[in-house]
């Protein structure tokens, strides 16, 4: 006898829209989570940004010591 | 002296155009607003709009950040007109989550966490709701079957810089699906482990019970069905 095995329900746009956004959302909450006002013993906006490797603006965007970046040729608009 | 802000202190640079300034005042207004419920940044940061494209980085670069400052590209984001709301929210978002991950991961100023590619935009694109394109996410699901997902991981894999698009997508769904699995403590701890002193490497082995390279060939080969989170809004 032939048992009937329904497919798992799929995931609409608007449901993977919503665990994205709430991935995103925990996410942000675990970046800032126990950075307290007064965490960080100096006033950061006072201070000159982090030196860049060997001195040089690096040539390889993705490994060297300034963070970047966003792609201009591939992302839509969130 | 500590920071002690109660929200993020975004503002812009006192040269900022005028076609920037009404649209871009009204996003760190929509950032204040969005980050607001997380309590306190962790840094003043200040905005700034640089004439021209990123000298010294790729051509395609929009924006960069360090620990206190991120810099808006102008030569790509019409700077005639000023770019439009939903690109800047995005930009910023995106950049304001290096600075975060900075901040959690680094712990202080001039001790910059070295974080691979993968994760670190792989977690801001998340943050700033990024979405790839078909054409990205085509070309993300074909670069991913070419060869295994470890060879994603390896931080000094130049070519990235030559399909950029591709690389973020590819980076989006590896950090999603680490994310899935470790969650907001998983981070957390990872994070926390950094501020320490340890290594990425390391930090990641403690969270996950495997090395990045034994993560992704495990999720390889755990189907992959699993890169369908590479996928369409």
């Amino acid at each position: 006898m032939r048992t009937h095995q329904p497919h798992p329900p799929r995931a609409t746009s608007a449901t993977a829209s919503l665990s994205r956004r709430l991935l995103a959302a925990l996410a942000l909450a675990a970046l800032l989570a126990g950075c307290q006002p007064g965490s960080f013993p100096r006033e950061p906006s006072r201070a000159p940004p982090p030196p860049v490797e060997n001195g040089n603006a690096p040539s390889n965007p993705f490994n060297h010591g300034q963070i970047v970046q966003i792609p201009a040729d591939g992302f839509g608009g969130g | 002296m500590p920071h002690d802000a109660a929200l993020p202190s975004l503002r812009f640079a006192e040269d900022v155009t005028a076609p920037w300034r009404a649209s871009l005042d009204a996003s760190l207004q929509r950032q204040h607003e969005r980050l607001r419920p997380w309590g306190p940044f962790p840094a003043r940061v200040d905005v700034r709009v640089a004439a021209g494209e990123a000298e010294g980085l790729h051509p395609f670069t929009l924006a960069t950040a360090d620990a206190t400052q991120l810099t808006l590209h102008s030569a790509l984001l019409t700077p005639d007109n000023g770019p439009d709301a939903a690109t800047l929210d995005r930009l910023l978002a995106h950049e304001l989550a290096h600075v975060a991950l900075f901040w959690r991961a680094g712990g202080r100023l001039g001790r910059q966490p070295r974080v691979p590619f993968w994760f670190r935009e792989g977690l801001a694109e998340l943050v700033a709701g990024g979405r790839p394109t078909p054409t990205a996410l085509s070309a993300a699901r074909a670069a991913m079957s070419a060869r295994p997902t470890p060879a994603w991981l390896d931080p000094d894999d130049t070519t990235l810089s030559t399909t950029a698009a591709t690389a973020y997508a590819v980076a989006t769904g590896l950090f999603v699906r680490w994310f899935d699995d470790h969650g907001h403590r998983g981070l957390a701890t990872l994070c926390e482990r950094m501020r320490r002193g340890a290594t990425f490497d390391a930090a990641f082995e403690a969270v996950t019970g495997q090395t990045t390279q034994g993560w992704a060939a495990g999720s390889d080969r755990a189907g992959s069905g699993r890169r369908q989170r590479l996928r369409s809004p």
